[in-house]
């Protein structure tokens, strides 16, 4: 971990409020990458990105630097998905389209763009659709199965289930985005 | 074939390498004579590589600055004394480990086994009660006591509606204004469904009424007699209550009508922070342009630094040039000045 990263930390936990914005804008960006991927909305990211950021306010006494600060943040984050729509009780929705502009595209690596011939203007459309589909711990044990690359026991690690409990949900989220994606082709 | 399923099974953690080496090495083998398995292999890899196309999205700053001040905010806004934050994280965290666990399969079972328990102890005080004809046993329990006067009965119906309502099981299935529709000054009564119908009167100045029209408003499936609620709560006299309800009424009901409505009713409410952000929100994303309009003009005429970036954000990027051109003009304001 960086000595600056080490310091603002440090400075939080000694009740300096004002560091903690530092540490905002060096994680916001991610932060809300995933909320976004884990909700399918802007709106919900929203609430997500700050449910997550005054969680790891209120608890940034806990953090022992005995894993990098992101892991720790995004335990956080990654946990408040997984209950996100269970706590709120209301279902999940795709944006409309009418966010876009509030969002950057990032362009594919080069291997995916190898692939391009898959790629239609509605394909990310289709994938968010099918998304949205699944429930709120399909979605996130997808989605950082898939998309963040972790392994089952790390899945489990940070949702704090067991390995079973992932690999269920992971079968269960694969059968019905196949079938909606089959189906959508 | 005796082990087929198992091997389908198998696919998906082989496509996530997630397989020991014994099980990869028997999985492959059974792949070399298995065409539906190798069929559904090359599906798991299309699947994945088209939502790897679909993915990345980044925010723009201006966004991520905008949500970092709101927390911030509450940061700021809530100090609390030493002890009084770790109870309260204590208590979270127990809720949340608590709500966790409860959802894992294993703790499903004795969940619901706690559930049925609690019901049948609910059940047995509510039977010796004598009082079983749910749900409006109450209410027709209340009607029947001659000792209470009207205005008693009234109290209680009252109390029970304002149960229900916090219950959120109930039902609005009429709003009737006396006088005509757009004589403020008349009664408003409310009718609620539980299984039997039962109405409540009283003016726009009833803590109850003004209650119910709050959970209309809000919830109400009904979309003319969410209107009608909408409505008689911009005639109300303002309080914190019926401005919050209709700052989200102006964000998230799907009838742009009633988000005109509460609109209208927000912007001749005294500038305040929550009501910036109200205006903000929508002037960002509203589905309706005119109502976008709305917002950007009311930003530009607050003066408020604040709204500056969600301006420069939409003069920059927003997909309508006119809103754009519109944004501008807000912003050239805050030069001007």
């Amino acid at each position: 971990m960086e000595n600056e990263e080490v310091d603002l930390i440090r400075r939080v936990q000694e009740g300096q409020t004002a560091a903690f914005d530092l540490i905002m804008r060096r994680y916001g960006e991610r932060v809300m990458s995933c909320a976004y991927q884990f909700t399918k909305n802007t709106c919900d990211a929203e609430d997500l990105y700050q449910e997550t950021f005054l969680k790891v306010y209120r608890n940034i006494h806990t953090f022992r630097f005995e894993s990098e600060f992101f892991t720790w943040v995004y335990r956080i984050l990654s946990n408040h998905a997984f209950n996100f729509y269970r706590r709120r009780k209301r279902m999940s929705v795709v944006d409309p389209g009418e966010d876009d502009y509030l969002w950057e595209t990032i362009p594919a690596d080069e291997d995916t763009l190898a692939d391009a011939e898959l790629y239609n203007p509605s394909l990310r459309d289709r994938v968010d659709r099918a998304l949205v589909e699944l429930s709120s711990q399909q979605r996130v044990v997808f989605i950082l199965k898939h998309y963040e690359g972790k392994k089952i026991k790390e899945i489990a690690a940070l949702l704090d289930c067991t390995e079973g409990t992932v690999k269920r949900y992971l079968f269960r989220a694969t059968r019905k985005l196949q079938y909606m994606m089959g189906e959508n082709n | 074939m005796a082990g087929h399923s198992r091997f389908k099974e198998m696919l998906l953690l082989y496509h996530y390498g997630e397989l020991t080496n014994a099980e990869r090495r028997r999985l492959e083998s059974h792949l070399t004579t298995c065409d539906e398995c190798r069929a559904e292999l090359e599906q798991l890899t299309t699947m994945q590589r088209q939502f790897s196309l679909a993915s990345q999205k980044a925010a723009q700053p201006e966004l991520i600055e905008r949500l970092n001040r709101r927390v911030m905010r509450q940061i700021q806004s809530r100090p609390r004394p030493a002890w009084f934050g770790r109870v309260r994280q204590l208590a979270e965290d127990i809720l949340d480990e608590l709500g966790h666990s409860l959802i894992r399969p294993r703790y499903q079972l004795i969940s619901a086994g706690v559930i049925f328990l609690v019901g049948v102890l609910v059940g047995k005080i509510w039977l010796s009660t004598g009082l079983i004809h749910d749900p409006d046993m109450l209410l027709n329990f209340i009607g029947q006591q001659a000792a209470l006067s009207r205005t008693d009965q009234a109290m209680f119906q009252r109390a029970v509606a304002n149960y229900m309502l916090q219950s959120g099981n109930v039902e609005i299935a009429e709003l009737v204004q006396s006088g005509g529709a757009e004589n403020a000054g008349g009664l408003v009564q409310v009718n609620l469904k539980v299984e039997k119908s039962f109405a409540l009167s009283g003016g726009l100045d009833d803590p109850m009424i003004l209650n119910t029209l709050r959970y209309s408003a809000l919830h109400d499936q009904d979309s003319p007699r969410r209107t009608r609620a909408v409505r008689l709560l911009t005639e109300a006299v303002p309080t914190p209550e019926n401005e919050n309800t209709l700052a989200a009424v102006a964000r998230h009901d799907p009838l742009s009508l009633n988000r005109q409505e509460a609109l209208e009713f927000l912007a001749k409410r005294p500038i305040s922070e929550s009501l910036l952000q109200t205006f903000m929100s929508i002037a960002l994303r509203d589905s309706s342009r005119s109502l976008r309009e709305s917002a950007i003009e009311y930003l530009g005429e607050s003066g408020s630094a604040e709204v500056v970036p969600v301006l420069a954000l939409v003069s920059a990027h927003d997909p309508d040039a006119e809103l754009r051109l519109l944004a501008q003009k807000q912003l050239a304001r805050f030069t001007q000045e």
